[in-house]
């Protein structure tokens, strides 16, 4: 008898393709890490030994076309270390990379002015005024940032004057106009209580800073946590802290990480989302007054179908099953799995993560950055995971999952389950790493979604999506008017034969991560679109009819579709290929 | 005595006999001590008859209290006549006459030990366990010293799976009787399922002389060893494993187990097949086959092993619980309500099926059913907070917030609770029915 074979406790990755279902469909796309040849080369940065839990959790990738040329920059948050932190107040929050000619990116970080240092661990973009430039939102350890865009990529730190710097240890940050006075507003998740100088040494609470028997990093578990924020926008630049006053303080200070705006009960108000590690996540209902009330354990979307809490890390909403309706995935730490609730309506939440078939290849990973997004333009929401340990010392441990993993991608089957083809994406063949947040957005243009993900002590990938499947797809651009610039919280309807499907601008999500904000819909072998409706967050729905596929439209609160581009046959999409 | 492989499992009529064997010497306070005693040290691990007691009880003399003839000429017998009748019918297996007689002593009586104690035993072949508990706890309190009587009280909670019970009385056993090597196995499996695997190592190790043919129990000493870092013993345990193993069924059956608690299901599986092969009926073979294609997620392929193991042994509730579950992924609600109940009509105390029932109520909108399988559920298991969860959503759902409300912050609590209590929350959970069965 082989000793090893009782002595592994890790996973056998078992990739299984089941076989096709009827109707058929198109190939799984490959994705390819184009990253260094692209430009994005600048690492994350990190220590080694992860000796501390701030060490661990930076952080989010955001996708902003931040000189409107239409297309899509990236940004990626830097992190910092421990000594870096003590010695020189940490590193630039951010980097920002420009896309250039020919899909080659630029770091100008720098000459963008977006220099203050410190440790960055999110990304959120709105436009919080109005000006029609996307701003950007840097939460991060010992203070936060908010840059205000000046045009052509250059920003202003406004972090001081507009009163939004928060302190503590922010993670997640997601914007949306709550009151919808037509300024977008800003929530801050926040995690636990580090202090810089009385930092608990690894391994030195038996209870709480130990791993399988590892001396680790000290945390979550045994640390004070800290309370989350909500900075009401006044419209001149300057915000209040209303969290408490809103009801979305998190009194019993929860460790707070992913968070994202999203009307799950359709009354057309944004609803938040927050996912908590080792903790009840929230679902905070607008109460349309400017308070929220906290229905997660009520509407059966705050723990997992037994009532157990999760280590939840990442979010994103979005209808997977076509029933008018948001529905959730929450990434979760290892031995897990990732969750996902589907929205029944007046019946809440259920927990269908057994049912949908990805409890078995998420359980031994931790998951972060996560997506509902259609990688194949079937009109069908496929999920995207993020993987990585927080534990370095865990790859000491025979058979356990790695401090570096697997991405994982899942195909929606159409019947309420996913089918695992990681592999069959060229995922599973990638290099491993310790990765965070993802953001996901038409960065080169061909309509196939790409992301971009963020690896912890190493450049980021940049997956791009060749999805040669023939399939059409479109894209919209939204601009407020009435409502808040970016329309950020205005939902999209589109019918195209039998399919009708709906998505939500969106600031903030994922893993402390910010998405394309032009919203993507695949449309299957449908060329026309019967009916597009845009319901905007100032309330006002618009209805379009018969719209062709295949081109990205700018739609302006109140006057329709005002510029159109049209998106290039996949067959055609041979870029850096 | 070795367990050979085709008794590696034990059969549940086994159990009973066991439990009359703990407890049939029981005679009265006096001699309670000693009998037992003896009758512990010279126990062995795979003794499953009757021991006969070295003295009877109509051979002892007479307690003042006992005595017979005074005042009770009208008694067909007096106190020892009825207690040796009482012990003959429970032999016998005639519960009802057994309980008879021994409450007529009691009668007579109200502080035998002995009674109290032989009361337990019947409440336990009868699988009442609450009211078994409450005899042999009065026994305790009478015959405190007697470790026999909480030996059988760690059987109690043992026989209903609530193994962190189960811990002090064995503990107690122990420390009055070290070399008692059934209190040492029974404490050291409820150890290893609380996963205190260090713990689990230290007290099943001095087994070895007399268990290191058993391969239960080395296949428990080889996954405990191995989760507590504790190489040697881990290896010796697996060495041995292998070597009285060979290729029997039994052994691919713990191989594949040993592969399905380290999550590698396709090896687990392979094994299985292997046993499947030397006896396609070995008891939860398919039950574990089941569990290994759960985890796969072959939800089909699960449900037809634990079909496959129901046609086997159709009396143990563990695989309808499975196929309900099962069922319940597949969200074929009526299959797998329908397995739930057949579970709890085999062991009504089966938790998970109870819950499960009450998920599939509550997922259909039938409050009432829901609340009352919740109620059920919360008598079983009080300290389980997944109740006062599911509970908290259906009275919301009724329209009953503030009593919902009350539930979420009670489930807060418990949680809480729980959470400080256990700490981490660890892997690996493999249910191990074949193993909670008392060892032989």
């Amino acid at each position: 008898m082989c000793k090893s074979t009782l002595a592994t406790l890790g996973f056998l990755i078992t990739v299984l393709v089941s076989g096709q279902k009827t109707p058929p469909r198109p190939a799984v796309p490959h994705f390819e890490d184009i990253a260094a040849q692209a430009g994005l080369s600048v690492p994350h940065i990190s220590s080694p030994e992860k000796r501390y839990i701030v060490e661990s959790m930076s952080g989010g990738v955001g996708l902003i076309d931040c000189d409107n040329d239409g297309k899509l920059d990236i940004i990626t948050v830097n992190g910092s270390t421990v000594d870096r932190y003590r010695e020189n107040g940490g590193d630039l929050m951010i980097t920002l990379y420009h896309q250039d000619a020919g899909f080659k990116f630029t770091d100008i970080t720098k000459q963008a002015g977006l220099t203050r240092k410190g440790w960055g661990m999110g990304i959120a973009v709105a436009d919080y005024d109005n000006d029609g430039l996307p701003d950007i939102y840097v939460t991060g350890y010992g203070g936060n940032a908010l840059y205000h865009n000046l045009g052509n990529c250059k920003f202003e730190d406004v972090t001081d004057k507009a009163g939004v710097g928060g302190g503590g240890f922010s993670t997640g940050a997601a914007w949306a106009d709550y009151d919808r006075d037509g300024y977008v507003d800003l929530f801050v998740s926040r995690y636990v209580h580090v202090d810089m100088s009385k930092l608990p040494a690894p391994g030195s609470d038996a209870k709480f800073c130990r791993y399988r028997g590892l001396l680790v990093q000290c945390g979550p578990w045994g640390m004070q946590g800290e309370s989350d924020l909500l900075f009401h926008n006044r419209g001149d630049g300057t915000f209040e802290e209303v969290s408490k006053k809103a009801g979305v303080d998190d009194p019993n200070h929860y460790y707070g990480l992913g968070a994202e705006w999203g009307d799950y009960d359709n009354d057309g108000w944004p609803d938040l989302y927050v996912a908590n590690d080792a903790g009840p996540n929230f679902l905070y209902h607008n109460r349309h007054d400017g308070t929220f009330e906290e229905e997660g354990l009520a509407q059966g979307i705050a723990v997992g179908a037994d009532g157990m809490q999760q280590g939840s890390m990442g979010v994103d909403w979005g209808d997977y099953d076509h029933d008018g309706r948001l529905d959730m995935i929450v990434t979760n730490f290892v031995d897990q799995s990732d969750t996902l609730y589907r929205n029944l309506g007046r019946q809440g939440f259920v927990d269908v993560t057994g049912p949908s078939h990805i409890v078995k290849p998420t359980y031994p990973y931790v998951g972060w950055g996560t997506a509902f997004f259609d990688m194949d333009n079937s009109g069908w929401l496929d999920i995207f995971v993020a993987n990585g340990h927080v534990y370095p010392q865990v790859d000491s441990l025979p058979g356990e999952a790695h401090y570096r993993q697997p991405m994982l991608l899942f195909r929606n089957q159409r019947d309420g389950t996913f089918e695992e083809v990681s592999a069959p994406a060229g995922l599973a063949a990638m290099p491993l790493a310790s990765r965070r947040g993802a953001a996901f957005g038409e960065i080169n243009n061909d309509g196939c979604l790409d992301i971009v993900v963020l690896n912890v002590g190493e450049p980021p990938s940049l997956l791009l999506n060749h999805c040669q499947n023939g399939n059409h797809r479109v894209l919209f651009k939204l601009v407020g008017t009435k409502s808040n610039r970016l329309a950020i919280g205005a939902r999209v309807t589109v019918k195209s034969g039998k399919l009708v499907q709906f998505s939500e601008v969106r600031s903030g999500g994922s893993y402390l991560s910010q998405n394309d904000l032009r919203l993507h819909f695949g449309l299957g072998t449908e060329t026309n679109m019967s009916e597009v409706s845009i319901t905007w967050p100032s309330g006002k729905t618009e209805t379009l009819h018969d719209i062709p596929a295949d081109f990205i439209y700018t739609i302006l609160e109140g006057e329709g579709i005002r510029d159109k581009s049209k998106l290039p046959h996949l067959m055609d999409s041979t870029i850096l290929k | 005595m070795s367990s050979g492989p085709s008794r590696w499992i034990r059969r549940p009529e086994q159990l009973d006999i066991l439990l009359l064997a703990d407890t049939t010497t029981l005679r009265n306070r006096r001699q309670l001590g000693n009998l037992i005693c003896s009758w512990i040290l010279s126990f062995s691990l795979t003794l499953v008859i009757p021991l006969t007691p070295q003295k009877t009880f109509s051979q002892l003399p007479p307690t003042s209290k006992t005595q017979a003839g005074d005042g009770m000429r009208e008694a067909p017998r007096n106190p020892e006549q009825l207690f040796i009748a009482g012990e003959t019918a429970l032999r016998n297996g005639d519960l009802n006459r057994a309980e008879q007689n021994f409450r007529r002593v009691l009668a007579t009586d109200p502080r035998s030990a002995g009674a109290y104690a032989n009361l337990g035993v019947i409440s336990m072949r009868r699988k009442q366990w609450d009211q078994a508990l409450r005899m042999l706890n009065k026994a305790d309190r009478l015959a405190p010293t007697v470790a026999g009587i909480r030996l059988n009280i760690g059987l109690v909670y043992y026989r209903q799976n609530d193994f962190r019970s189960a811990i002090a009385p064995f503990e107690s056993v122990l420390r009055d009787l070290p070399n008692s090597a059934q209190a040492r196995y029974l404490l050291g499996l409820c150890y290893f399922f609380n996963e205190r695997w260090a713990e689990a190592v230290d007290t099943l190790q001095p087994l070895w002389g007399e268990q290191s043919l058993n391969m239960n129990y080395l296949y428990v000493l080889a996954i405990a060893a191995q989760k507590a870092g504790r190489t040697q013993v881990d290896e010796r345990a697996l060495s041995r494993l292998a070597e009285i193993g060979q290729d029997t069924p039994e052994f691919h059956l713990l191989m594949g187990k040993a592969h399905l608690n380290n999550e590698e299901d396709d090896k687990a599986l392979a094994e299985f097949v292997q046993a499947a092969k030397g006896d396609p009926k070995l008891p939860f073979l398919h039950f574990n086959m089941g569990l290994a294609y759960l985890h796969k997620q072959d939800y089909k392929q699960a449900a037809q092993e634990f079909r496959q193991d129901i046609a086997v042994e159709p009396d143990v509730a563990f695989a309808y619980d499975k196929l309900g579950t099962v069922y319940a992924l597949e969200e074929k609600d009526a299959e797998a309500e329908s397995s739930f109940r057949q579970a709890l009509r085999l062991d009504p105390h089966l938790v998970s099926s109870q819950l499960g029932l009450a998920k599939i109520y509550q997922k259909q909108g039938k409050n009432s059913e829901a609340l009352s399988a919740l109620n059920q559920v919360e008598k079983m298991s009080p300290d389980n907070y997944t109740v006062h969860y599911l509970r908290g959503q259906v009275l919301q759902r009724i329209g009953q917030r503030e009593k919902a409300k009350a539930e979420f912050d009670t489930y807060t609590r418990m949680m809480n609770a729980a959470r400080e209590k256990r700490g981490r929350e660890l892997s690996g959970d493999i249910p191990n029915p074949e193993l909670m069965k008392e060892p032989e």
